[in-house]
């Protein structure tokens, strides 16, 4: 086994995942727009909970799609730039390359989960500071942010191996599989308005659609099975890369 | 009689309910510079992603360096696919690092020197390059392997005279200085025809003519004469 192969994998798919944005200058004005839409809204209307920080959490609902997404562009790339060629006969198993690029989409979906709640962190400091609210907003705004983050984390080992499965069905003879994994998609994709729907009905629930108070202890439970199922996921992609792949 | 390479036996691959490849019988010597002809669709790019294990077989057996295709074996083949593009985000630079850190028997000092004959610097980048520059500088990836096997799937496809000239050079210079059993499949016989002292000539997925080139030249005339003969 050549030394080292599967990190330069991993640094080859990262540096292809992440050179699409360098590349896109649109994307930072976007961001910057957003982020100074986002201060100037909370400078007029934050405090006394006109405009809380923590509604923009509301935006985490499309992550578990956008991870879903990063999985088909690691993969699909190769087709889509004629490469797949270079990659399918590299001289290492189907395991050995999915899982570069599994470990490749995983650490840009947990690198975008920081930047994006660092970001909500400190824009609901600077709210807090500026309205003169205090400290106790701000430790309620990151008890927050860490169940969004813990769903997160707990659903998206799962929408990235969908993603990676609906790839690679897509291109075999399984092909007419691909309706059940979009409904996977679909149910999944949704999960915090599952959560949240399960949040008001509690008693530390809300009905505002926003997860507030502690989520019971079986949501958490859930997520081992939910990985695990992943790890099925997974498997299955690298049996149909295997044996039913269509080049 | 020398080794043999790569051995096809009654070999079928099926896409749906069309044979890409059916009955396939074919045996390329060892250290032959090899042939592989005929007209679009005739099976030639299924039969050599088959060697790579790519594909796998729909039913027959298939040996190549007397083992079953699979990404073991890839570590003795250089294989340039058919259609194939270059990563864009690289440089020359890179696709180098790139093949000398995922590609065993890569030779990186020789890969410099290709590169340098084909007029592509370090820093050249991929995106923007011209089809003929992206196919020189894939083609010296794969010439600067160190490897038993050399597959090449249509490396002169869509690029321009001068280009083309530079890879057969390069071509010529490779095959004398090293011992390789390399398969070349082209549409360009006329200008590659100096190439090869083995072909085979495929036709709907099946192998009609194949043999030592002197000897089919012999009893039938020039490659291009063949080719006519059967296709035309």
């Amino acid at each position: 086994m050549h030394h080292g192969s599967f990190r330069y994998l991993i640094k080859h798919e990262l540096a292809m995942g992440i050179s699409r944005f360098y590349k896109k200058i649109w994307i930072w004005v976007y961001v910057a727009i957003i982020l100074i839409l986002a201060g100037t809204a909370l400078t007029i209307w934050g405090g006394n909970d006109k405009f809380n920080p923590t509604y923009i959490l509301f935006s985490t609902y499309m992550f578990p799609f956008l991870v879903f997404g990063i999985s088909v562009k690691t993969l699909k790339r190769e087709w889509e730039k004629g490469t797949y060629g270079w990659w399918l006969t590299l001289p290492y198993s189907r395991f050995r390359l999915l899982a570069a690029k599994a470990v490749s989409a995983l650490i840009q979906v947990i690198a975008g989960y920081s930047l994006f709640f660092i970001t909500v962190l400190l824009l609901g400091i600077y709210s807090f500071i500026i309205h003169g609210e205090g400290l106790s907003p701000i430790r309620e705004l990151f008890a927050t942010e860490l169940q969004y983050a813990g769903i997160l984390i707990g659903v998206s080992p799962f929408m990235l191996a969908l993603g990676l499965l609906a790839t690679v069905v897509r291109r075999s003879v399984m092909k007419p599989l691909t309706p059940m994994i979009w409904i996977a998609f679909g149910l999944f994709g949704n999960i915090f308005s599952w959560v949240s729907s399960f949040n008001s009905l509690s008693e530390s629930g809300n009905s505002n659609g926003l997860i507030s108070g502690s989520l019971p202890d079986w949501i958490w439970l859930c997520i081992i099975p939910v990985w695990m199922i992943a790890a099925l996921l997974f498997a299955a992609t690298v049996h149909v890369c295997n044996k039913y792949l269509q080049v | 009689m020398s080794k043999v390479v790569i051995q096809a036996d009654d070999v079928f691959k099926k896409y749906g309910s069309r044979n890409a490849i059916q009955h396939l019988n074919v045996s390329i010597p060892e250290f032959s510079v090899t042939a592989i002809l005929g007209p679009n669709g005739a099976g030639k790019s299924t039969f050599m992603r088959m060697i790579t294990g790519m594909v796998k077989p729909s039913a027959g057996n298939l040996t190549v360096l007397d083992q079953t295709p699979a990404w073991e074996v890839n570590r003795s083949i250089a294989y340039l696919p058919d259609r194939a593009r270059w990563y864009g985000n690289h440089r020359v630079g890179q696709a180098i690092e790139w093949a000398t850190n995922l590609h065993p028997g890569f030779n990186a000092e020789r890969a410099w020197e290709l590169m340098k004959s084909f007029g592509l610097d370090a820093a050249t980048p991929v995106e923007g390059m011209s089809r003929g520059q992206e196919a020189r500088l894939m083609l010296a990836l794969c010439l600067a392997r160190d490897v038993p096997l050399l597959v090449l799937d249509e490396p002169f496809s869509g690029i321009d005279m001068i280009s083309r000239e530079k890879i057969i050079a390069a071509l010529i210079d490779s095959f004398s200085e090293r011992q390789q059993t390399v398969l070349i499949s082209t549409h360009e016989i006329a200008e590659t025809e100096s190439l090869f002292d083995h072909a085979v000539f495929f036709q709907e997925g099946t192998a009609v003519l194949s043999g030592d080139v002197e000897r089919l030249r012999a009893e039938r005339g020039s490659m291009q004469n063949i080719y006519r003969q059967l296709y035309g």
